[in-house]
Formats: structure tokens, C-alpha cells, sequence
């Protein structure tokens, strides 16, 4: 159930998802999610993380899709605008994360830019999630994927898209109003 | 346990006042052999009994499908006691978890699937209308303006979320870039001026729906034109522009085999300005008078960088001051006096840009000129139609939406009604349409 979690260097980190399935992944794959990102990088480069990071609100299966996500956007590299660059891990000097320029990463609030083309994996990947394409939004809306999120909103916004009133509510299953 | 849930099934013909409890068992041909038919027979024989058991099982059955209700969240649909009549025939495995299974068959049949396995092991439904606000608006950015307003009327969550007001300020500034028509009752900052608490979507509405519309014309005004079109009133509009210059789409329109008009007449000029072609519009002649600001020759070698851009309908500039209150004078361009005529007589007028090349120097002399034109008509009601021409060999070349001629030409401060609208000069697709409002307004000024 682990994913075997490809070492580019630095410590490894251990993700428990929500029913107790514990994944380890290495440092530079969870940067991915980038609601981990800050504190990854707070914590410095030299020490092992030890505690287990607990994401209870995703569940262990798709845990386990979105670090196989993660781990090939990692090796991939298909979208660099997305991944941060590769922190100087081997380096001795010890970030203070409170001296550190707290540069405010607001990312653009809710408007994505409208032409996403998921390449061939992606498309893949999206294809054979199409079962819990929820789940997954859910997730990467948790975890802050903004790549996969944007590919799943623009999926669903596919699915609503050319139908009326009565059909979107019956693909969503969004009760009739009384 | 199973008789018993089945009972609300068989009872209801039996369960009528007055009809005995043994004809009901003797309409049944099959022999009391079966255990279920027993049970009932004992239940019927003493109706105290029957009721009790009966209250009984559907306490039971209650209480078992409070077990997955409290878990859910509060927007499983009532259909517990529905799917438990639909479901107890079936093995009793299926009756651990009635809703779950329920949503489950419904969902996978569905596109979509949103059950979200909880980590305490009972199923929780996820809706489409329970996700997190952020993803809604973030799924509507991507969503066309028609699937969004449907989107709206799914329910009320949907309708309070997706009316975001920055999500539809949005739709606006990106979808107002491709409307290939602009006018005065359709560009959206004449809405934020006139009323700045008005929501990005009704100002999109007010836009869309008034793209075409042409201003309001009260009924002593359409019997004026009637009476002018029957005295055989020909309409004159006034073409001019820097788009007439760079664009030969005079020259087009006379020689093209696209061409939907064809010249029936030439328009005598006087002192030099003033002469044009007759076209027929819808069966009824109309003159295009054609205004340049130089001569072929001239304007070849202004942009050739010789000789110097010069613009003849503009015989010099005024003080504005001449009543002698104001102090500060703003120049305004004078037109010559044939031009001042001929702008007196329009009935509409027609500026023609070119929309792949419009720079500073281009932009200033037509606003100057339109300006001129404008104040030399005297009259606010005639209409102004701006044709942003699309001329290119190569599509390389980026043309400007209509929007922002409009913006660039600064149409908001005219108070004449105006509409900008691309035309393509190789199919001349919207040269027709454009002419039918111009004289439908120029009609009602």
C-alpha cells in the first residue's frame, strides 16, 4: 500500500491518511502538496521527520493516488511553473525559518487559466480515477495540487457543460428544489 | 425478522375494516403450509397481537436505518423507508446498509461517483452541491456563461455560490473581448458608471441582451421617417476613417465578386467633398459618401515617412473660448466648410479603423476627426457606426476586440449612439447587419 517512493535526496516523511494507512514519501514529492510545502520547508534540511504527518480528511486509497500523482509530476517535471525548485538539501547551513522572507504566496484566488491540456499520463491518470473524480477534488483541494485541481474542476465543469437545470441535477445528484 | 418486514406488503388488503380475516386466507389458493402464511394467519387472528408486531417491526425497522442516517450527513434524501420496502426482499446482508447501497448502485450508474469512504468505516455521501465553496467557484471559472447561469439554477447553494461577483467580472472582462459587437447600450462601463452597485452579472445580462438593440424610438419620430422615406428621402451616410485608408474597403465593395452591394450610382460631390457610390441596401438606395483626408499619393508617402500626414477635412483649430467666460482654450478642430455641409446633411455616419494596425498617430487624427464631425452635425441622435475592419492576408497578425475600439476611440463620453463591429473585409460578414442598424437608428434620430 506504501508507495515505494523514489529518493532524490533529504529525509523521508511519513503521510497517515484518514483510516490509519501510513505512506512514505520523500520530502521533494509531498512538496507537491503545497499545503505541506511551508512546513516542509520550515522544517530545515538536516533532520528526519519522525512524526507522522496526519491528513485526516483523505482517505488511504486516494492518499495513495495522489502521491503516485505527485511522485510523477516530481520526476516528470511536465509542468516547472508548478513544481518549486529543488531545495539545496545537501547544504549544512540551517534555515531559520523565522529570520527567512516570509514572501506571502497568495496564489491567484479561484481563476485558473482557462486552457488546461492534460498531457498523456494525466489524462491517463484522470481516466482511471474516473470513479472517484470527487474524492480526488476533494483531496487536491485539501492538499492545495493546484495542476490537479484545475484538471478536475475543468473535467466536472466538462460534465455540466451543454446540459440543462434539470440534467445537471440529475448527473449530480443535487436534490430537486421544493 | 424477514416476515415481519414483509407484512406492511400483504397486510393493507386485509387491514380493511370490515372484511373478514378468514376470506382473505381462503382467497389465497396455496395450502397453509408455508411458514410466512402461518404467521400471518396467527397475526390476523388476533388483531392486538397483529398491531403490535406490526408497530414493533417498524420500530426495528426504524432503528436500523438510524444507524447509517446519523453517520451521513444531512442531505441523504428520505428514501430509507422507501429502499428498505424495495430492498427486504433481498438477502439480509443488503439490509445492513440500505442508503449506502442505495447512493452506491445510484452513483456508479452515474458519471460520477461521490461516495467518500469515512475513516470510521460507514459511508458518507458527498454531493455535488456539499463541496467546498473555493472548488464550486473554482469549477465555474470554467464553465461557459449558458452552462453557468444553468448551473445556477439547480438549487439555492448553487445559485448563491455562482453568483460570485468576481467570478462574473471575469466572464465579463474575458467574454466582452469577443463580442464582435460593441455599442452604446452594450459596453459594459456605461452600466458601471451610470450605476456602480449593479452586480458583473447583471451588468453581463443588460450587455448581452442589448447587443443589437437599436435606441428607443417614440412614435412621432417613426412617423417622421415614414413620411421621409415616403417622399423618397435617400439616406446619406458618411464614411470615413482611418480605416478607409489603409483598408480598400471602398474599392471592395465596388469591385469584389463578394461584394453584397454593387454600385448603382456615383453621388456627385461639391467644393470637393462629398461624392460617393449608391448602393442598394434591402431594396432601398442608399448613398455612401466618402470622405478621405488626403489623396492617395499624399497618404502614401506620409507613411512613407516623405512627406507630412496631413488631414484636409480639417481647415484648423478654434479657441473654445471664443464667448470669452472660458480662459483655459481647448482647441477644436474646424472642419472646411464643405465637409461642415455634408455633415449637416448625414443621416449617419460610418468610421471605419483598421483593427490589426491601429496606432497613436492613427487613432489621434480619427478622433479628431470624429470629434469635428460630431459637433458639426448638430444634431446628438445621429448615429455612429464604427467598422473595425479586419484586412490581412496572414492571420498572424492580432486584431483589437471591438471592445477596446471602442475603449481606444473614447465612444463612451459621445452622446450620439454608436456601435463598433468587425467586419471582415475579405467576406464582408457584418457590413450588412452593421447597415441595418445604422439606418434603423439613423431612421429614429
Amino acid at each position: 500500500m506504501a508507495s515505494p517512493a523514489k529518493v532524490t535526496g533529504g529525509g523521508k516523511l511519513i503521510l497517515i491518511s484518514g483510516d490509519g494507512e501510513r505512506h512514505e514519501v520523500s520530502r521533494e514529492t509531498a512538496k507537491i502538496f503545497r499545503a505541506l510545502e511551508t512546513m516542509i520547508e520550515s522544517l530545515g534540511d538536516k533532520e528526519e521527520l519522525v512524526e507522522p504527518i496526519p491528513l485526516p480528511n483523505v482517505s488511504g486509497s486516494v492518499l495513495g493516488r495522489m502521491i503516485a500523482w505527485s511522485e510523477h509530476h516530481v520526476t516528470t517535471c511536465s509542468f516547472s511553473a508548478e513544481a518549486p525548485p529543488s531545495s539545496p538539501i545537501n547544504s549544512e547551513v540551517p534555515v531559520q525559518p523565522v529570520v527567512r522572507p516570509k514572501v506571502p504566496k497568495r496564489r491567484q484566488p479561484q481563476f485558473p487559466p482557462p486552457d488546461v491540456v492534460p498531457t498523456a499520463w494525466e489524462k491517463d491518470f484522470l481516466e482511471r480515477n474516473r470513479e472517484d473524480l470527487y474524492d480526488l477534488l476533494l483531496a487536491a483541494n485539501y492538499l492545495d495540487v493546484k495542476r490537479l485541481m484545475d484538471l478536475l474542476c475543468a473535467r466536472v465543469a466538462d460534465l455540466i457543460k451543454g446540459k440543462d437545470p434539470a440534467k445537471i441535477r440529475k448527473t449530480f445528484h443535487v436534490p430537486e428544489p421544493s | 425478522m424477514s416476515l415481519i418486514l414483509d407484512e406492511p406488503k400483504d397486510i393493507p388488503s386485509s387491514s380493511i375494516p370490515g372484511s373478514p380475516a378468514s376470506s382473505f386466507i381462503d382467497s389465497s389458493h396455496s395450502p397453509i403450509d408455508s411458514p410466512r402464511l402461518l404467521l400471518v394467519q396467527t397475526l390476523i387472528k388476533s388483531p392486538l397481537n397483529r398491531l403490535y408486531h406490526f408497530y414493533q417491526s417498524m420500530a426495528e425497522n426504524k432503528g436500523e436505518t438510524e444507524v447509517p442516517t446519523t453517520s451521513t450527513s444531512s442531505t441523504s434524501p428520505p428514501t430509507s423507508i422507501k429502499s428498505q420496502e424495495a430492498t427486504n426482499t433481498a438477502s439480509s446482508t443488503r439490509r445492513l446498509h440500505p442508503q449506502a447501497e442505495d447512493y452506491r448502485s445510484s452513483l456508479m450508474a452515474g458519471t460520477a461517483s461521490v461516495i467518500l469512504k469515512k475513516e470510521n468505516g460507514t459511508d458518507n455521501a458527498v454531493l455535488f452541491s456539499d463541496l467546498p465553496v473555493g472548488v464550486v467557484i473554482h469549477i465555474a471559472a470554467y464553465l461557459d456563461v449558458r452552462s453557468l447561469c444553468h448551473l445556477q439554477q439547480t438549487c439555492q447553494r448553487m445559485y448563491t455560490l455562482t453568483s460570485d461577483e468576481l467570478l462574473w467580472r471575469r466572464k465579463l472582462w474575458e467574454d466582452s473581448r469577443q463580442w464582435e459587437v460593441v455599442s452604446h447600450l452594450s459596453h459594459p462601463k456605461v452600466y458601471q458608471e451610470v450605476s456602480s452597485d449593479r452586480s458583473a452579472q447583471a451588468i453581463y445580462e443588460s450587455c448581452f441582451t442589448n447587443r443589437d438593440s437599436v435606441p428607443y424610438q417614440p412614435f412621432t419620430q417613426r412617423l417622421q421617417s415614414f413620411v421621409r422615406r415616403l417622399q423618397g428621402h435617400i439616406p446619406r451616410l458618411l464614411m470615413f476613417g482611418s480605416g478607409l485608408e489603409t483598408v480598400p474597403l471602398v474599392k471592395r465593395m465596388i469591385l469584389d465578386s463578394n461584394s453584397p452591394y454593387k454600385p448603382i450610382g456615383l453621388v456627385p460631390g461639391k467644393d470637393g467633398a462629398g461624392s460617393g457610390i449608391s448602393i442598394k441596401h434591402n431594396n432601398a438606395t442608399v448613398n455612401l459618401i466618402t470622405l478621405y483626408t488626403a489623396t492617395k499619393a499624399e497618404r502614401l508617402a506620409a507613411s512613407a515617412g516623405t512627406g507630412q500626414r496631413i488631414n484636409k477635412l480639417i481647415s484648423g483649430s478654434a479657441s473654445k473660448d471664443r464667448g470669452g467666460a472660458g480662459d483655459e482654450g481647448v482647441a477644436e478642430p474646424i472642419l472646411t466648410l464643405a465637409v461642415q455641409e455634408q455633415c449637416q446633411m448625414a443621416d449617419g455616419f460610418i468610421l471605419a479603423v483598421d483593427a490589426t494596425n491601429l496606432n497613436e498617430e492613427i487613432l489621434e487624427s480619427d478622433i479628431e476627426t470624429l470629434t469635428a464631425m460630431l459637433l458639426a452635425s448638430h444634431n446628438q441622435r445621429i448615429p455612429l457606426l464604427v467598422l473595425s475592419c479586419l484586412f490581412q492576408t496572414d492571420d498572424q497578425q492580432p486584431s483589437l476586440p471591438s471592445l477596446d475600439v471602442a475603449d481606444k476611440l473614447k465612444l463612451i463620453d459621445i452622446s450620439n449612439p454608436w456601435q463598433v463591429r468587425s467586419l471582415n473585409v475579405n467576406t464582408f460578414e457584418g457590413l450588412s447587419t452593421g447597415l441595418d442598424w445604422l439606418l434603423t437608428a439613423a431612421a429614429s434620430k
